[in-house]
């Protein structure tokens, strides 16, 4: 009986949940909604780039904020993780983030990438809110001020709090389409190391409990996250958690979170040129180059 | 010459007097010190490594990083920031009326309170001032004044006042309190001595009471910049270092580097270095103290 650690993916999913970011989550609230010029989330999630972008402009026309932005460094960091993976591609996420690749950052390629990360900026510019925390950035959403915001699942709860439902208030996407790469991360959790024969048995009831399939759909229904196993019955769940166990089934569209292939401290690094560019007049290519500095 | 050795005689008998207190100057700070000195000459990441590395964690530090822009950006602004902050405590002066010495009291204290209030409460209460969206601009607007835009905590260049402007207000009360024992230290006979010369008041604090508040004012100079160099937990609470790196300071960097960056080696390099500048602040101080001394004995 060595150290045992369960994983529990049941925190966040991906690109529906957490390190946020993947997941553009979606109002569809009175404004925007009722205009006509954003119709039922259910039915239409923007299912390629150019809608999206067509909605934030729509959005924006109408007065609203087209992409609520927290002012936080790791936020501004997973919008640019969202807008690297899903209008970059998963190659150059890949090379980024993975082979810390100097001429993918050097490419024209990811310099479109940090082209629309700018483009978001500034649709987000109108409502912009110092240092505000992902959570109140999140009530811009339920309360229909603004129409996107890329973050985990955890803000569901806030969505649900307020009274609304997936599927009918708000909506949630990853990436464009059935296929788009569905990025995971997950928490642990580790018991202590003992001997003593009654807390083994605990420790193993407990890790037992916590990861059958019944826990881990009636947690994740109220935390918001998907289930760490594929073999649950999902279909309680809410639209987005459902969305996010196929992605999960299909190993293709499993993209791990780039803090899983970046040490901290360059991931630190990027993070800093990256909160720079977004809160600065810096160009995308002043940017490129000390992005590759850091990687 | 004497001076010093006289100095450290008496430390070591104050330490051999109260050895409880003498071993924990010596663990908790000089032992916690020379720690972080030679981690910051390792190659630590994560966990600290015995490994060593010279001086490599300083040329990071200082050259090869070019992403950080964290240090050279502001200096003129931490300046502002740490001369606003002594000036800060001469209002007090103003408050100050050596004939009224017990009428004084009681509006006083409200004013030095402030800065028995933690740094992170007082950064919120800040930021909720500051926030467009919650605080004075909001209120200016509620109030009928549709345009009134006060987004400063928002904006690169001017959030770091937002922080100033608090942290002068926390620090405030405690250079009056200063200021205030300094002016009770002033014998009010003075006063009357100077009322029966004819002497204008602003003469009297000028040329009078002025010259007797050095010991105060120089108290208050350095433990306010020596509270800059270490100014964190305001920051942390009402910017986190952004918009982008507007408010960075180099403790969030020791910070950053020590927990989240996993870059132990690179943060005692930074810690050692502002060790320095708190040395190169204190140093002239105590030296000074050290000269005069013997006029009063």
């Amino acid at each position: 009986m060595d150290a045992r650690a369960h994983q529990e993916r049941d925190q966040d999913q991906g690109p529906l949940l957490r390190r946020a970011g993947q997941h553009p989550q979606r109002r569809a609230g009175s404004a925007v909604l009722q205009g006509g010029a954003w119709p039922r989330p259910a039915s239409r999630n923007p299912k390629t780039e150019a809608e999206f972008w067509s909605a934030l402009d729509k959005i924006k026309a109408s007065g609203q904020i087209g992409f609520a932005q927290s002012g936080t460094l790791t936020y501004e960091r997973a919008t640019f993780t969202a807008v690297l993976l899903h209008m970059g591609g998963r190659d150059l996420y890949n090379k980024f983030y993975g082979d810390k690749d100097i001429n993918a950052v050097k490419s024209p390629a990811f310099r479109t990438v940090l082209e629309k990360f700018k483009r978001l900026q500034q649709l987000h510019r109108p409502g912009r809110r110092p240092g505000a925390a992902g959570t109140t950035t999140t009530a811009l959403l339920v309360t229909d001020r603004a129409g996107f915001q890329t973050v985990g699942d955890w803000a569901k709860g806030e969505f649900l709090a307020a009274g609304k439902t997936a599927g009918k208030e708000f909506g949630c996407f990853a990436g464009w389409g059935p296929t788009a790469p569905y990025m995971i991360s997950g928490d642990v959790f580790v018991l202590p190391k003992t001997s003593n024969k009654e807390a083994m048995a605990a420790q193993r009831l407990m890790a037992k409990v916590i990861t059958s399939p019944a826990t881990q759909v009636a947690f994740n229904m109220k935390k918001g996250s998907i289930p760490i196993r594929p073999d649950v019955d999902a279909s309680g769940m809410d639209i987005c958690a459902q969305a996010g166990v196929i992605a999960l089934k299909d190993p293709a569209r499993q993209t791990p979170d780039p803090s899983m292939l970046m040490a901290p401290d360059m991931y630190g690094k990027v993070a800093d040129v990256i909160t720079k560019f977004w809160n600065t007049d810096m160009t995308p290519e002043e940017a490129q180059e000390p992005v590759g500095g850091g990687a | 010459m004497k001076q010093p050795r006289k100095g450290r005689g008496r430390l070591g008998q104050r330490i051999g007097r109260c050895s409880p207190m003498g071993a924990t100057v010596l663990i908790a700070y000089v032992a916690s010190i020379l720690w972080t000195i030679r981690i910051s000459l390792s190659n630590s990441k994560m966990l600290p490594r015995a490994d060593w590395a010279g001086m490599t964690q300083y040329v990071n530090l200082f050259i090869v990083r070019p992403l950080d822009h964290r240090h050279d950006q502001h200096e003129p602004v931490r300046f502002v920031l740490h001369r606003g902050r002594a000036g800060a405590g001469i209002p007090a002066g103003g408050f100050h009326r050596p004939e009224s010495a017990a009428r004084r009291r009681l509006p006083y204290r409200c004013i030095l309170y402030s800065f028995s209030i933690s740094f992170v409460a007082c950064g919120v209460i800040w930021q909720w001032m500051f926030n467009p969206a919650l605080g004075i601009q909001r209120s200016l607007r509620n109030w009928g004044w549709e345009s009134a835009r006060f987004d400063w905590i928002a904006t690169q260049d001017m959030a770091i006042y937002c922080i100033v402007i608090c942290v002068l207000w926390h620090s405030a009360g405690l250079v009056m309190a200063i200021l205030l024992a300094g002016l009770r230290g002033v014998d009010e006979e003075q006063w009357k001595a100077a009322r029966i010369e004819g002497i204008p008041r602003w003469r009297y604090y000028l040329s009078i009471v002025l010259p007797q508040l050095g010991p105060a004012f120089g108290t208050a100079t350095v433990l306010l910049a020596v509270s800059v160099v270490k100014l964190y937990d305001a920051v942390v609470a009402m910017t986190n270092g952004g918009p982008g790196d507007a408010t960075d300071v180099p403790t969030k960097f020791i910070m950053d580097n020590l927990f989240e960056r996993q870059n132990i080696g690179l943060a005692s390099a930074a810690s050692a270095t502002m060790l320095v500048t708190v040395v190169i602040i204190v140093a002239p101080f105590l030296y000074a103290r050290s000269r005069a001394k013997p006029r009063h004995t």
